[in-house]
């Protein structure tokens, strides 16, 4: 099985970029985006697994999260929060997120729950 | 005495419940009094007039009496002389002896007659007896007797006559059965007997009774106006033909005074009295006596209960606003924690930013070390430290900002700029307004005085209105904060959003306790803040229209002169 596609979408550049080559070490197809009209691009392109802050500056990550599901249902995304903020997790939840992670996340965890997520998205096709 | 009024108004200007108590009292007593007075003065008229009208009717009764005596007087002696004239043989009118026997007869059974006299036609008087030496005397040119020609009977009035003395005279007229010829029995009575007659009214010793003739000549002495056949010294217009008695208020020697008149039948006299003594001023006086010492009594009973009863309630107000005062400021201190609450929350938030950086730096530098050729990543490991240290400053930062902002509340007044106040609160919810995209504007005036108020308090507030206004615009708003010197001692601080405004009929409650519109608001926010702006010697108010906006506008002194704030 081949290693998962993933698109980081989150407003801090150096946190972005920093998770990106981490991921890119451990042998993912990773690429990291600040905003949300960056990321159709590479949507289009369907990558397996979204890694999605909460909070971004041009759209609420709810909305994101509702137009990545329009663009493809089979995509998983999983939520990154700031803070735990119950009420917008359980939402993103609800909306099929995938799981949800809060910062600062430890990669280990990370690897663990992108792994799983690209299990999920293999069953779904 | 002085110092126990100094007291008094210290305490009064100073403690609003015994403020309040004081105006209570008295408002209440004056108007509970108002009732009682208004019928004490009522009876008091009502009194008046029956007492009044009680004097009248006894005075009218009295000259009745009078009247009826005076009359009965004359009419018992008028027609007894008529007896006699008419039924007495004609030899007793011209034959002198028995002329005397029949002058003694008359005078023994009727008092006061002092002569009788037969006057023939032609006025001669042919007949005497009596003290004086009056027989031959001519009577021919006297009023009563040119009168005689067409009256069968005559009174005179008092007059002096030949004998000077005052009298007057009842003259009997007997025609002679043979054509045209006749003659007059006269008797002349003593003025005296008049004067004991109306003596018999009962007076005071101010007041006089009297008879006077129809033109206005006194007919007996008067104390005030005159001896008998003066004329009367009192200046009053008199209707001549009266029956009734007239009673009438008048001035006399600028006193009110009554003056009551009525005229005899058959005789030329007027019954007058003058009253000038007070007899029905008496119980008025008596009555009021009793009247104040029973008010006295009920406005100390009406001042008891109320007094008692204000005091009560007072008590309970003061009870009332005591709970009210513990209840708002647990609820001030459940605003505060809740806005610590929000200010954490925005704190953890904005930590978690650098601190997840941090990790993701310092994993790639662990990745780095075991993946790769450590060496051959030099500048690759300073770049990330570097990168770390950023972020280390970046939450040193926050939690040097959270750390003033919580020291800043125990400290109560302290000089700084306003701008940067402002620019401090926008700070802590940075965060916030940049995830909506709000845009904030500044239109601070530069040179604005260092202000010296509560920071924390003012700044509690600052939060509290530009969080609302974060709250009222949609993605993308505006929201403008302006400052302003508005005169020497005062700064306006404006907070100006294009969010939804608020409704008119909501405008008006913004500041009450516990009112909200939000689904999570607690409704203390801004109720908390107009009381902090007030106790801070300022003002806040609101301007919205529904749809294009609010503005917030506070009102701050630069040196509140306030007491110390706590």
């Amino acid at each position: 099985m081949s290693k998962a596609k993933v698109l980081i979408i989150d407003d801090e550049f150096e946190l972005v970029s920093t998770l990106t080559e981490r991921l890119n070490l451990r042998g993912y197809d990773a690429t990291g985006v600040t905003k949300y009209s960056d990321a159709v691009k590479f949507l289009n392109e369907i990558p397996d697994v979204v890694i999605l802050d909460i909070g971004l500056p041009d759209m609420d990550g709810l909305e994101v999260l509702k137009k990545i599901k329009e663009i493809n249902s089979s995509i998983q995304v999983i939520m990154l929060s700031g803070y735990g903020d119950n009420e917008k997790i359980n939402k993103s939840l609800m909306h099929g997120a995938f799981d949800y992670l809060i910062k600062p996340v430890d990669i280990e965890d990370l690897v663990s729950k992108i792994e799983s997520a690209k299990i999920k998205k293999e069953d779904i096709k | 005495m002085f110092n126990f009024i100094k007291q008094f108004i210290t305490k009064l200007t100073e403690d609003r419940y015994f403020y309040l108590k004081f105006r209570l009292i008295l408002f209440n007593t004056f108007f509970a009094i108002i009732p009682l007075m208004i019928v004490v003065t009522i009876t008091y008229f009502w009194i008046y007039e029956i007492v009044h009208d009680e004097f009248k009717n006894n005075l009218r009764w009295q000259m009745e009496e009078t009247r009826h005596s005076l009359e009965f007087f004359i009419s018992e002696r008028k027609s007894a002389l008529k007896f006699i004239v008419s039924s007495y043989p004609q030899e007793y009118f011209s034959d002198e002896k028995k002329f005397f026997q029949l002058f003694s007869n008359f005078k023994r059974e009727f008092e006061g007659i002092i002569d009788m006299g037969i006057i023939n036609s032609n006025g001669i008087q042919t007949l005497y007896v009596g003290p004086y030496q009056l027989k031959g005397k001519d009577y021919s040119q006297t009023e009563w007797f040119k009168e005689m020609t067409l009256k069968s009977d005559y009174v005179t009035d008092v007059f002096l006559g030949y004998r000077k003395i005052p009298h007057f005279s009842i003259i009997i007229k007997k025609e002679m059965p043979s054509g045209g010829d006749f003659w007059l029995l006269r008797v002349s009575i003593n003025m005296d007997i008049l004067q004991k007659l109306i003596s018999n009214l009962e007076i005071g010793s101010q007041d006089d009774v009297f008879l006077i003739n129809k033109q206005l000549i006194l007919q007996t002495n008067s104390k005030y106006f005159g001896n008998a056949l003066e004329p009367l010294k009192l200046n009053i217009i008199i209707e001549r033909e009266s029956d009734r008695i007239k009673i009438y208020d008048v001035e006399l020697n600028k006193k009110q005074a009554y003056i009551a008149y009525t005229s005899i039948r058959e005789t030329p006299w007027i019954l007058l009295t003058t009253i000038c003594s007070k007899p029905y001023a008496k119980i008025p006086t008596f009555f009021t006596k009793e009247v104040t010492m029973i008010s006295l009594l009920s406005i100390a009973i009406i001042f008891f209960v109320i007094t008692t009863s204000i005091n009560n309630l007072v008590n309970r107000v003061r009870k009332a606003d005591h709970e009210r005062e513990i209840a708002i400021a647990n609820a001030e201190h459940a605003d505060k924690l809740a806005s610590i609450g929000r200010l954490a929350a925005g704190v953890a938030h904005e930590i978690n930013n650098p601190l997840a950086i941090i990790n993701e730096k310092a994993g790639l530098m662990k990745d780095l070390l075991e993946y790769g050729d450590p060496s051959q990543n030099k500048e690759k490991f300073l770049q990330l430290v570097s990168s770390i240290q950023d972020s280390v400053t970046r939450c040193k930062t926050i939690t040097h900002r959270l750390l003033s902002f919580s020291k800043r509340i125990d400290k109560a007044r302290e000089e700084f700029n306003i701008n940067e106040a402002i620019q401090e609160v926008v700070g802590f919810i940075e965060k916030e307004i940049h995830n909506k995209g709000i845009n904030i504007v500044y239109e601070f005036q530069e040179d604005l005085p260092k202000i010296t108020t509560d920071k924390g308090q003012l700044q509690q507030v600052l939060l509290n209105i530009i969080n609302n206004a974060v709250d009222a615009v949609d993605i993308g708003g505006t929201i403008e904060i302006m400052t302003r010197l508005s005169d020497k001692n005062h700064i306006k601080i404006s907070i100006k959003d294009n969010g939804h405004g608020i409704p008119k009929d909501k405008l008006k409650h913004i500041f009450e306790p516990f009112y909200t519109t939000k689904k999570k608001g607690t409704g203390l926010g801004l109720y908390i803040s107009y009381g902090i702006i007030k106790k801070l010697g300022g003002d806040i108010t609101v301007q919205s229209e529904e749809g294009k906006g609010t503005i917030f506008t506070i009102e701050i002194p630069v040196y509140p002169e306030v007491e110390e704030i706590k």
